[in-house]
């Protein structure tokens, strides 16, 4: 084990999160929000991280390894590494901001790492917690008076908070390939990009890594503009009564649209906002849920491939069908009635959001309320059982959104339907093929225990979960809430399926413990898995 | 420059190796899929699992806006047609990797007709190498640059020859003769020397000269005593046979050891002044009958690297002047120097020096031209030839005036026929070339070697 290049990564990793953190600290400034009664608090939020990232940084950093080689194993250990570190040093900010705030007084440092976690994960579950909590994501920014007086600094806050979805959505590390000129990586970091995507194989686009990496991040940051722009569009737009959409909510929502993460600016979330901000808010989830090879194919022109591929296909139109049913069940339903009265429209694009938050784990919600229109969790029964489906598939592999991925599905159940076929006739040769190439043992082996490992994972935590008196609180709802709390952790989506943790509720009523454990899982999901487990692994340190 | 290799052999990997090292786009094509994956984690390079020559796995190699396409894999067949197959896609230079003379024999019309650029023939370009260190039979290695007018020399110092280290400005003003120290080879480290650099017993010293003052060199070194006039080869392959003609026809005793009776007929056919001699090189008791104690040198080419070294080894007991082992894996070349086995050659990296050299003077052909360019000293250097034409920051000014980077020395200038050991006071005059020796830079442009 080459500890030297993972501790000179990381130290890499340090000096460009200092300068991603300077970025909430000069919007503060230019806002005029430090300045006023709060501002060395403020600027002590930012420059504490900045200055330790900075000071750390340049030690390790200093002297180049003599050796700059490696494999899979320190790749997997430098992302597993420095994703702790980050989220760690990412609730520092909030931490110093919110202190000696009477609103904020029961959140610990803990509470803020989960929130870290969370952003940086993309998954975007919240500890925000009471209506007085949530000044911080009801800042009226219209009139530019936050609830908590002039010369406060939440803005820069709640930009972190969003920052960290887009640098978790693609990746810390990938960043850092895109940066560096080439000489200063070599062939190795292929090692660090396959440990930090998503799914199950990763192939470059083009031959040189860190000009993949490159590609990746322009694409990433193009959509992620278009979707500012056409968010910005949105303030000439009639919204029907609702709130008109602000520059500063539209870099938020789309920062959180980006990494699929799912933190808003406002605790309402999606539900704030007017028709057309919803609309685009469905289609970027959904584009940011699709592998970006599939970008680069449409920029390089071979159509053909993109068609070719099953997994966006099935992406595509399982989507498609889950929607249909799921509309037909809520309109069939008492719920039709009482909550949408006969409207529907309303109820189609309260499906369809719910539908796409889900899928792509991105986790926004259209409920203004616990029960109104939008929460999902007072649906019937079978809409909540099909979203549990949706975000246990989850979104593409390659693409910023989490789970347990379309394609990693797609071998999985043809697998299963070839071992069926094989119990019929146990010497025809059947093989698995995806996109019309077949798929090797090997790979449907390692989908398999993934998915072992996977749920695994899943049962564990929700056994730990159900433990949490908040989750024997719940009487009947317990069970469900303690397992879809670990699904929408593991698969980084956000809300959980019933009130309590659902899209109008919140993960603050979990003791101490419980968000710790839930801040690794996040970790274990974004990665997928093996760089978090490798740093439990005792024989990871062992000289051999 | 955008590369595609078909064939991810030992010389297909070699080559990846070379020219992703130079920031060149690299895509390898193979038939095996684990061979492509395990080399893509190791490269930056792009790899497809297919046949090289089939258009479609070709046209997602991306062959048709390829700059170069080069087909390595084992059969000469499969090679000549992936380069038709690809020059009709549309790639610019191919070139094919062919072992069966008659092939090469018609390499006139390849390229006019068919439209191959290059043909390599290892086994001819192996037995070319060899026979260049038997022309120097005291020294290491041996370079030639300036199409054949230049040899970059190397020699191990002795204890005999030097007991105490020396600082080399020092040992030029004792030497009456014009040479150049270029690189010097310590512990498996490169120095590109200056005056004050001091050389010790036991390195590995660089230097050129022309042919005669090289020989003149070694004699009043008092290490040039060797002549070669016979020679054992053990293993009758290919290289055997192109490496016995050559030697044969410049007066050498050549004695072929080969195990396999039809071979040996075949190689007594073919060469009739050789004696061919049928039975097993690895037998001790063989060896010594034929004469090995006698022999003025010794080559191993059969197809096993560890017999190969072992016989070698073998050799240099029975105080055998010149040895020279081919090793064919390229993973363990550095521990052949411990080994003391005297000149070691590398079919694959005498391929992929020959290729990548191709491929950088097509990619220097569009500004300064790279007249030839080698890898030196464990390919730790590079020995760069420039042509300067009648380039402004260097026509009409003595080497002195000239600041070079660190680590960059002038070998040689060439002008017209004639070769010029230079020193500070030599004045570059128009259409002079130059040979640059460097570490640690990759130069595509002489002013790149300046401050």
């Amino acid at each position: 084990m080459n500890f030297r290049i993972v501790t000179y990564t990381i130290g890499q990793i340090l000096k460009v999160l200092a300068a991603f953190l300077v970025i909430p600290l000069i919007v503060s400034v230019c806002c005029g929000e430090i300045g006023g009664g709060f501002a060395l608090q403020g600027l002590l939020a930012f420059m504490v991280p900045i200055l330790f990232c900075l000071s750390l940084g340049f030690i390790l950093t200093c002297k180049r390894p003599k050796e700059t080689t490696y494999y899979a194993k320190e790749g997997l250990l430098i992302v597993g590494f420095s994703w702790v570190v980050m989220s760690l040093i990412g609730a520092i900010p909030f931490s110093i901001g919110t202190y000696g705030n009477p609103n904020f007084a029961d959140l610990t440092y803990f509470d803020w790492l989960f929130e870290s976690v969370s952003g940086f994960t993309t998954t975007g579950a919240s500890i925000l917690h009471n209506v007085a909590d949530t000044t911080i994501s009801q800042i009226d920014i219209m009139s530019g008076v936050s609830v908590l007086g002039a010369g406060t600094h939440y803005y820069a806050l709640l930009l972190w908070r969003s920052l960290t979805h887009w640098i978790g959505g693609m990746g810390m590390l990938i960043f850092i390939l895109a940066i560096l000129p080439s000489s200063s990586n070599g062939a190795s970091s292929i090692h660090l990009m396959q440990a930090e995507s998503t799914g199950q194989s990763v192939g470059k686009l083009v031959s040189r890594v860190n000009r993949t990496a490159r590609i990746l991040y322009l694409i990433y940051a193009g959509m992620t503009v278009l979707l500012f722009l056409l968010l910005l569009l949105g303030m000439v737009i009639p919204s029907d009564g609702a709130r008109t959409i602000d520059p500063f909510n539209a870099v938020i929502f789309a920062l959180s649209t980006a990494g699929t993460g799912g933190f808003a600016a406002v605790s309402t979330s999606a539900a704030e906002f007017g028709l057309y901000v919803q609309i685009m808010l469905i289609v970027f989830m959904f584009l940011f849920g699709v592998n970006f090879n599939m970008y680069f194919l449409l920029f390089t022109r071979k159509f053909k491939d993109i068609l070719r591929s099953e997994e966006l296909r099935f992406y595509f139109f399982f989507l498609i069908a889950v929607i249909f049913v799921m509309t037909l069940n809520v309109c069939l339903s008492n719920v039709f009635e009482a909550i949408y009265a006969n409207n529907f429209g309303a109820a189609l694009k309260d499906t369809v959001f719910s539908a796409v938050a889900c899928m792509t784990s991105t986790g926004f919600s259209v409920a203004g309320s616990i029960g109104g229109m939008g929460d999902f969790t007072v649906w019937p029964t079978f809409s909540i059982m099909m979203l549990f489906m949706l975000m246990f598939v989850g979104a593409c592999a390659g693409s910023t959104g989490g789970g347990f991925k379309c394609s990693r599905f797609l071998v999985l159940a043809k697998s299963m339907w070839i071992s069926c076929k094989r119990i019929i006739n146990p010497n025809a040769v059947y093989v698995v093929r995806l996109n019309g190439k077949r798929v090797d043992e090997e790979v449907t082996h390692g989908v398999l225990g993934y998915f072992i490992i996977y749920l695994i994972i899943l049962v564990l935590v929700t056994l730990i979960l159900s433990f949490d008196p908040f989750v024997s609180a719940q009487g009947g709802g317990s069970f469900l809430t303690a397992l879809s709390s670990s699904l929408t952790c593991l698969n980084n989506i956000g809300p959980g399926l019933t009130s309590v943790v659902g899209p109008a509720g919140n993960f603050f009523g979990y003791t101490i413990g419980m968000k710790i454990v839930m801040s690794v899982e996040m970790l274990i999901g974004r990665l997928e898995i093996f760089p978090i487990v490798m740093l439990f692994n005792p024989k990871t340190y062992s000289r051999q | 420059m955008k590369i595609v290799i078909i064939g991810a052999g030992k010389v297909g990997c070699a080559i990846a190796k070379g020219l992703s090292q130079e920031k060149h786009d690299v895509v390898i094509v193979d038939r095996n899929s684990a061979i492509v994956n395990k080399l893509v984690n190791e490269l930056d390079i792009l790899g497809v699992a297919g046949d090289g020559s089939l258009a479609a796995d070709l046209r997602e190699a991306g062959a048709e806006r390829a700059d170069v396409v080069i087909s390595v894999t084992r059969s000469d067949q499969t090679n000549l047609l992936c380069c038709l197959v690809a020059k009709a896609l549309g790639a610019k230079h191919t070139i094919a990797r062919v072992r069966e003379p008659a092939y090469s024999e018609q390499f006139e019309f390849m390229r006019t007709s068919l439209g191959i650029d290059m043909l390599v023939n290892s086994d001819r370009e192996t037995a070319d190498e060899i026979a260049r260190h038997l022309r120097y039979p005291n020294a290491e290695h041996v370079e030639t640059f300036g199409h054949g007018k230049v040899d970059l020399v190397a020699v191990r110092i002795s204890d005999e020859l030097l007991p105490t280290g020396e600082a080399l400005s020092e040992l030029v003003k004792r030497s009456k003769f014009k040479l150049l120290v270029c690189a010097i080879e310590r512990d498996g480290e490169v120095i590109i020397p200056d005056g004050k650099t001091v050389i010790y017993p036991d390195d590995v010293v660089y230097f050129t000269g022309d042919f005669r003052t090289v020989n003149a060199v070694f004699d009043q070194m008092g290490v040039g005593d060797v002549s070669i006039g016979n020679m054992i080869v053990v293993g009758g392959s290919r290289i055997c046979q192109y490496l016995s003609k050559l030697l044969i026809s410049i007066g050498i005793k050549v004695k072929i050891i080969e195990e396999d009776a039809e071979r040996c007929k075949l190689l007594a056919t073919e060469l009739p002044k050789a004696t061919v001699v049928c039975g097993d090189g690895g037998d001790k008791s063989l060896l010594l009958e034929e004469g090995i104690d006698k022999a003025d040198s010794f080559v191993t080419l059969t197809g096993s690297d560890e017999l190969n070294i072992l016989l070698s080894l073998f050799a240099k007991s029975h105080d055998v002047d010149k040895v020279i082992t081919k090793v064919s894996s390229g993973s363990f070349m550095e521990l052949t120097g411990p080994l003391e086995l005297g000149s070691v050659v590398s079919p694959v990296r005498v391929m992929s020096d020959k290729i990548i050299k191709y491929t950088r003077s097509l990619q220097a052909s569009d500004n300064d031209s790279v007249c030839s360019f080698y890898r030196i000293v464990d390919e730790k250097a590079e020995a760069i030839e420039f042509d300067l034409g009648t380039n402004k920051r260097f026509v009409g000014k003595a080497l002195k005036e000239l600041r070079f980077k660190k680590n960059v020395i002038i070998a040689a200038v060439i002008r017209g026929r004639e070769l010029i050991v230079p020193d500070g006071s030599t004045v570059i005059l128009p259409e002079d070339r130059i040979i640059v020796i460097s570490a640690g830079y990759q130069f595509s442009s002489p002013e790149e070697t300046l401050q």
